[in-house]
């Protein structure tokens, strides 16, 4: 199932959907995991008081990225993979009643 | 459907589901305004605020780390962490005088240690390194940015409830920032050596009208004086807007800068309410800007080209976004009653400042001590100013 998700084409209502729910994951993960604290990075302070600390500081800059990402992208994406999915269905909607009136066709034909 | 048709239907959707979400998103961040900022009473997320300022300075382990965190960047934070601090007090004192039994010894605790540490260690404690590497001007060697400062937290506590060992303090300030500013043609004190910041200059102003309230002197004829220099000398031409910096001489180093001019609005309040509100709303016009509902604030007007420095804070390019601007727009938002743009900033600080509520406090990660002490100071200015005004008036 997860080997599907992840192998689904980027540009498809699940190929979205999985790529919107493998962002929220992260982030939910680096908020639980206290990452938050980090942000302090965007008014010049350093998180744990040493200017040097470059990983408490890609920390931060992961972590706002992310949520910046979760906060405008993913709800991008999933609106997206909702609107691939209505375009689908229209699509298979219309290549069936395209058949049925083939069927139709055919059928008033041989009935003629 | 081959790729191509995948792809060119994937980017349509996900541009469609973009022009959908985009405009929306600020309504998910939409806060009540009144719980932010009201006029009258204590609105309930500065309460949380206070909460944490005061738990940091009732433990000294919290408070060193914080402090620490913040002198690793800019002593100054540390200071004027304390100054909004101790303003914010004030104001929630005359808000609520049933709480000012609590508070008024916070002040008092925030206003010795702050003293002692002068006494110690010299203004230089309080300066960025690069104060010790020049010569100051004016003799002798003072920083306006810490007499300034130091002055307005000695008048806000006696507007308060007056403390009598504190007038002579407060006096000995006045008379030292006069004696500096009177050295110079243009009125105007250092901060740094042979730097003349605006926004120390609009706080010693704002002193001489507390200290006029209070002990009955009058230095209206200098503020005149300064204000007629000022409007003539170091007004930016293109925008209206007070120079941020000069030398003693008047020689602009920083044109307007947004870290400056929201504090200078709102200190000119009681100095000279229409210059005030004509600053403010040259400010607004040249700096405030909004995307998608959010509200922020340029450092420079467009007319303006300055560089990101320890003031304007990390600035984000194209959208031109100071994070140092941004936080005291606040400041000068409230001040003017300008809610609508506080109900865009409000949003912009909830989606990008990281609000953290926990055990009644709040506070807001992407910021600092100093930066949340100005954002309380923000949700609880005004009876200081207008209490200034009142016994003016008497």
């Amino acid at each position: 199932m997860i080997r599907r998700l992840w192998h689904a084409p980027l540009f498809s209502s699940v190929g979205l959907l999985s790529r919107a729910g493998l962002l929220t994951m992260t982030y939910i993960g680096l908020h639980l995991a206290g990452w938050r604290e980090y942000t302090s990075i965007l008014c010049g302070t350093a998180p744990t008081g040493n200017l040097s600390d470059r990983p408490a500081q890609v920390c931060g800059l992961i972590y706002v990225g992310l949520h910046f990402t979760v906060v405008f992208g993913v709800p991008i994406l999933v609106l997206a993979a909702g609107l691939l999915a209505l375009a689908a269905r229209g699509r298979k909607g219309k290549s069936r009643s395209a058949s049925d009136n083939g069927w139709k066709r055919k059928d008033a034909t041989s009935w003629r | 459907m081959n790729r191509w048709q995948r792809t060119a239907w994937g980017l349509a959707a996900l541009g469609i589901a973009a022009v959908i979400w985009l405009p929306c998103v600020h309504f998910f961040f939409h806060q009540d305004l009144d719980a932010h900022f009201r006029t009258t009473g204590i609105p309930p997320r500065a309460d949380e605020l206070l909460a944490r300022h005061l738990r940091l300075w009732l433990d000294p382990q919290a408070r060193a780390v914080e402090i620490q965190k913040m002198r690793a960047s800019n002593a100054e934070w540390d200071f004027m962490g304390r100054t909004f601090l101790v303003l914010s007090l004030a104001n929630m004192s005359l808000r609520a005088p049933g709480r000012a039994a609590v508070y008024l010894p916070v002040m008092d605790t925030i206003i010795a240690e702050t003293l002692r540490l002068e006494r110690e260690q010299g203004m230089y404690v309080f300066l960025m390194n690069y104060a010790r590497r020049g010569h100051f001007v004016g003799k002798p060697a003072r920083s306006l940015f810490v007499d300034g400062a130091i002055a307005l937290m000695l008048a806000a506590r006696r507007l308060v409830t007056e403390r009598e060992d504190y007038r002579p303090l407060l006096h000995e300030r006045i008379a030292a920032m006069i004696a500096a500013m009177r050295q110079s043609k243009m009125l105007l004190a250092e901060s740094y050596p042979d730097e003349c910041w605006m926004f120390d200059q609009a706080t010693a102003l704002a002193v001489l009208r507390a200290a006029d309230a209070l002990d009955g002197t009058d230095h209206r004829a200098f503020v005149r004086e300064w204000l007629a220099t000022a409007r003539q000398k170091l007004l930016h031409p293109a925008t209206g807007l007070l120079c941020a910096s000069s030398s003693t001489a008047g020689i602009v180093g920083d044109g307007p800068e947004g870290s400056t001019i929201w504090w200078v609005a709102h200190a000119l309040q009681v100095v000279d309410r229409s210059f005030a509100a004509d600053q403010y709303a040259r400010a607004k016009h040249e700096l405030a800007r909004e995307v998608c509902g959010f509200g922020f604030a340029r450092e420079w007007p467009t007319s303006w080209q300055g560089a990101v420095d320890i003031d304007s804070g990390p600035v984000i390019p194209g959208l031109q976004l100071s994070t140092g601007s941004s936080g005291l727009a606040f400041v000068g938002a409230s001040a003017f009653g300008d809610r609508e743009y506080l109900q865009k900033l409000l949003a912009a600080v909830y989606v990008g400042g990281f609000p953290v509520r926990r055990r009644g406090e709040l506070k807001f990660c992407a910021s600092n001590q100093v930066g949340d002490a100005v954002l309380l100071y923000a949700m609880t200015l005004g009876p200081l100013w207008q209490e200034i005004e009142r016994r003016a008036a008497q």
